[in-house]
């Protein structure tokens, strides 16, 4: 491997190219691939590759779950589909396929069959989006409906041609009566 | 434009006993009552305008969920924290609203409005884990250092709509 990468070559321009997109991000805001849900709710798993040996120890939480419970899972979800991929002597993975193109990998290695049912179902949940942390827990199509509230939004237009500072628009306002109101309004007799 | 606001009884949208505060009197404290059922049926009538689904305008509502209150509109997402009994795909109905507003008006619950006089509809749309944040502890002087990784489960819910019934006369 050259100290300076080539970039003269079309996959590490690609590579790069691709890092910029997908690549690890600090932060994002809440979001759902492909409109998810404004019209009805798809899954957005497509596709889940389950890898596991049929002789190793590290594979037995994944041939358990095999077993019991994948064939329920599969038949509850009928748009995804389920590959069951026995590989001689590799550790076990599962490999989780998206709409908007995303795989997600997960290591089943020496998993119990809880610990990789667990996971699964997490899979399924996923909508494919990289998990990073939010700038905010709620994201809008639209921002305010009223209008953002500004400081001169409730202001009376009689202020426009005035000359501040003017004194009706300088008094201090106040629920409470002042000792000064009291007595104009209930003079003493 | 012309914002109106109206309190509302507390069981309904319906105003048992009508009373309306001027907003031009001189203080909140000595507030007088102008009640005239003109106006009441005016605003009545200009709010029931406003919400007609045939007219498509947006509404906004706040309502409360997981400890919160979120001013939520169409196709809003909002993130709940921790893993809710609800599964991926689920259709649910946020029922404590607390506000209901438009363009030009804002209708208030005391605290609540009637649960079937403004209908949110939200679908869950994922289920995931947040992400994962690291809560470092350094004791100077004792060569004690605790990493732990902290991170927690989220149900993203998506707002499909929210709609109100015409203000009862």
């Amino acid at each position: 491997m050259p100290s300076v990468p080539r970039v003269d070559r079309l996959k590490p321009i690609y590579t790069a190219a691709k890092a910029l997109n997908f690549g690890w991000r600090f932060s994002d805001f809440l979001k759902i691939p492909a409109y998810n849900g404004i019209s009805r709710y798809t899954n957005q798993l497509h596709r889940i590759t389950v890898r596991f040996c049929k002789q190793s120890e590290s594979s037995v939480g994944m041939r358990n779950f095999i077993e019991n419970q994948l064939v329920e899972i599969g038949r509850k979800n009928p748009s995804v589909v389920i590959y069951a991929q026995p590989v001689r002597n590799s550790n076990p993975s599962i490999r989780a396929e998206y709409g908007n193109g995303r795989t997600l990998q997960i290591n089943a290695k020496n998993m119990s069959e809880s610990e990789v049912s667990k996971d699964i179902h997490l899979l399924f949940s996923r909508s494919g989006e990289p998990v990073v942390k939010l700038e905010s827990r709620q994201s809008a199509l639209v921002p305010s409906v009223q209008g953002q509230w500004t400081p001169i939004t409730w202001l009376p237009t009689a202020m426009n041609t005035e000359q501040l500072p003017a004194k009706q628009f300088s008094e201090h306002k106040s629920t409470a009566t002042s000792a000064t109101e009291y007595i104009l309004q209930n003079p003493p007799k | 434009m012309l914002r109106r606001l109206v309190s509302i009884s507390p069981s309904s949208l319906r105003l048992f006993s009508s009373r309306l505060y001027s907003a031009t009197s001189s203080s909140s404290e000595n507030a007088e009552i102008i009640d005239t059922d003109r106006v009441k049926n005016d605003v009545f009538q200009s709010i029931s305008n406003e919400i007609q689904a045939e007219k498509r305008h947006r509404l906004f509502a706040v309502v409360y969920v997981n400890g919160r209150q979120w001013k939520v509109s169409d196709g809003d997402l909002i993130n709940l924290e921790g893993n809710l009994p609800l599964s991926v795909g689920d259709e649910i109905k946020l029922e404590k609203v607390l506000m209901v507003g438009g363009a030009n008006f804002s209708l208030f619950g005391r605290p609540l409005l009637e649960p079937h006089a403004v209908t949110v509809d939200a679908v869950v749309v994922e289920k995931k884990t947040t992400n994962p944040e690291a809560h470092y502890v350094h004791l100077n002087h004792h060569q004690t250092k605790f990493l732990n990784w902290k991170s927690d489960e989220a149900t993203v819910v998506r707002i499909k709509s929210v709609t109100a019934k015409g203000v009862e006369q």
